[in-house]
């Protein structure tokens, strides 16, 4: 096979082709970590219904809880009483601490009453007390839960890939060549206008190149938006001059600055003794102040004479989703002479228009405002998103199996074999895993060790081995056969939570539980399509009697079902 | 009003002045007609109808939220009105525009209750 002429490169051709290679290049080799990055933020977005689905012996323990709602309400200890109880553990138990934070209620007085506080380590630590006696809850009695990351892992990958600091660095690199890749596509793109609503259907490459300018194209705003605040959310870590040149660098450096930013005006220590006073009238005049019920009550320094007492609210859901910026109500007292001494209203920053922003940056990535809509709205662009990168990879394929480009010399087969099994272990095998993740949360012991990480383990190791077969079978067969295999994973999904847990999806929708039945209804939805897209694969590669007729086909032919002829003709030549 | 209503208004309008905006290009007119170029005058009465239903977005949405997120949900429903109105017109440009009308108009007629 010939290689075809290069007609662009870096610097070659005019200034619309340097930026068709700048895209394609751009583009492929960050589209797989990108498309893994998009799909599990896009599943974040549902962290909490994950959650929810991933510990089942919480869930009995909630519906338990809304039945006895009720009668537990009249019986419920007061706010009063709550703080008492909370106060009275920490000046038992941490008379030394650095800090307490007492969360005495939920937003309507009742439900659990937390205590945290620092420990002689510095770190953060926390204990439940029963709100109706003020005793410790035992370990022993609460109910034995999975040990589970839940929706969080996939929050924690999307921005830092399970490797903290690295992994933020590798994940902002590749937001800022998706950035890169959106520009350079955007001017590549001739016809953005008169394509703006063309998809033609069933007809090969033409249908790939029109779903990737469609779903692109259409939530463009969204693309750009997630990935600039994507990046800009961690622009301490990524630009760390400003703050190296006023704080330095280390460790003491950064939390010298983490104090300056977070609790200006913090004081020291004074060395006199000072009991923490009743807080009960600190918490009614911060409620009133910031027009929220109590959500923590914050004590810097107990026991000295220093100490300040800050009262932070709760968010109501219906006021959060008016606003784009999702801080809760702040008010800072002394504790020793009761003066209000920071006021913070909810969506207010302390520190300015560039805290304001930053906020706001925050808000609009993690989707904190406009409600459960908004939520559903990101889902979608989030999938659309997906399917820009998945599209795209799988176009730079379809382009070249019927034309060898020779782009990479001698070499250009196998690169075109690994990019093929790079694809199918990218984007079904990613899918694979994570389904994988919500199996292995039915399957492993509850009782095993560091269970949580045995479920990552499970994650990367269904991930590595579909890439591993994606290496050893054909490309057509490793398209089917892992799609076969995402479709069986997903449509058993309920029968193995009936299995395992006895709960069901039907009941899940009788009482109402709609974050349960959610994770299982998508699941099933995903298993459809997978199925779907198996059997369109199956009967595209049926349709292909001839040899020489394939290398036609090919051109016009599908991503997935390309044939087993190329993909022979590729580890051949 | 809740909020899903107003998504629903602000999603009927976009997809509505979506698919007007569509309908006033020769391609996607051809679809529906058995003409190749759009008519000078259909061509003007259907941008403009698409750019004030467009616009209409903005009342659901400053209305079941805030001026501020409003103005970000806006760009998001002109959106998933755009992939809903791409969808269509690759299922069936006649079943779209009578479903775009009908959304349109029920969308347009709630707003103003």
């Amino acid at each position: 096979m010939q290689p075809a002429k290069k007609e662009s490169g870096a610097g070659k051709g005019s200034f619309r082709q340097a930026q068709a290679w700048l895209h394609t290049w751009c583009g492929l080799w960050f589209s797989w970590l990108l498309y893994a990055v998009f799909l599990t933020g896009t599943l974040a977005v549902f962290e909490e219904p994950i959650t929810h689905w991933m510990t089942p012996e919480h869930h009995a323990h909630e519906q338990a809880e809304a039945l006895q709602a009720g009668s537990e309400r009249e019986t419920a200890s007061s706010m009063s009483q709550r703080l008492q109880w909370g106060m009275a553990y920490m000046q038992r138990q941490h008379p030394g601490a650095d800090m307490w934070e007492l969360w005495p209620a939920d937003a309507k007085g009742g439900g659990d009453l937390r205590v945290y506080w620092f420990d002689g380590d510095g770190q953060y630590a926390a204990a439940q007390l029963d709100p109706a006696s003020g005793n410790t809850v035992d370990a022993s009695e609460v109910p034995r839960v999975r040990q589970t990351l839940g929706g969080h892992h996939f929050v924690d990958f999307h921005y830092q890939l399970h490797a903290g600091q690295l992994g933020l660095w590798i994940v902002g690199i590749a937001a800022l060549a998706m950035l890169v890749a959106l520009v350079s596509g955007v001017i590549t793109h001739r016809r953005i206008f008169k394509d703006f609503f063309t998809f033609r259907a069933r007809k090969g490459q033409r249908s790939w190149l029109d779903m990737h300018n469609a779903v692109a194209v259409l939530t463009l705003p969204f693309q750009f938006m997630i990935a600039y605040t994507g990046i800009a959310i961690s622009c301490s870590t990524f630009m760390p001059a400003g703050i190296a040149a006023y704080f330095g660098t280390g460790a003491e450096a950064v939390k010298s600055f983490q104090v300056a930013l977070n609790e200006p005006g913090k004081p020291q220590r004074s060395g006199q003794a000072m009991s923490v006073p009743d807080l009960e009238s600190f918490v009614l005049r911060g409620q009133a102040l910031i027009g929220q019920p109590v959500r923590a009550v914050v004590i810097d320094y107990p026991g000295d004479a220093a100490a300040r007492i800050g009262i932070y609210g709760w968010n109501d859901a219906d006021d959060l989703s008016k606003r784009l910026s999702p801080s809760s109500g702040m008010a800072m007292f002394s504790a020793a002479t009761g003066e209000l001494q920071q006021l913070r209203l909810p969506g207010g920053v302390d520190g300015g228009a560039a805290s304001l922003t930053q906020s706001v940056i925050g808000g609009l990535h993690m989707a904190t405002y406009g409600g459960l809509p908004l939520k559903w709205m990101y889902f979608i662009c989030g999938l659309a998103g997906s399917a820009m990168m998945a599209t795209g990879a799988i176009l730079f394929m379809v382009k070249r199996r019927g034309k060898h480009q020779g782009e990479f010399g001698s070499s250009t087969s196998t690169v075109y074999r690994m990019i093929e099994a790079a694809n199918v272990a990218a984007i079904v095998g990613l899918g694979i895993a994570c389904v994988g993740f919500l199996w292995a949360n039915r399957l492993l012991p509850v009782e095993i060790s560091q269970r949580s990480r045995w479920e990552l383990v499970v994650f990367f190791a269904l991930w590595i081995l579909a890439l591993i077969h994606a290496l050893l079978r054909s490309p057509p067969l490793a398209w089917r056969d892992q799609m076969a295999a995402l479709a069986v994973l997903c449509l058993l999904l309920p029968l193995l939570n009936l299995v395992t847990t006895g709960d069901q999806l039907a009941a899940y929708l009788l009482d109402g539980d709609w974050e349960g039945a959610g994770v299982e209804l998508f699941a099933v939805a995903v298993g459809v399509a997978a199925a779907g897209a198996w059997a369109w694969m199956r009967k595209t590669s049926g349709l292909k009697p001839a040899r020489k007729q394939m290398a036609r086909e090919l051109s016009k032919g599908l991503p997935v079902a390309a044939d087993a002829s190329a993909a022979k003709q590729g580890s051949l030549s | 009003m809740t909020l899903w209503q107003s998504s629903l208004q602000a999603f009927a309008l976009s997809m509505g002045g979506m698919t007007a905006l569509a309908f006033a290009m020769d391609r996607h007119y051809a679809q529906l007609t058995s003409l190749d170029e759009v008519p000078t005058a259909h061509r003007m009465a259907l941008r403009v109808l698409g750019a004030l239903l467009l616009l209409t977005v903005c009342l659901p949405a400053m209305r079941g939220w805030s001026a501020s997120v409003g103005s970000v949900l806006v760009l998001g429903f002109w959106g998933l009105g755009a992939l809903a109105t791409v969808a269509g017109l690759s299922w069936s440009a006649r079943y779209l525009a009578v479903a775009a009308a009908v959304t349109a108009l029920l969308g347009g007629v709630s707003c103003l209750w």
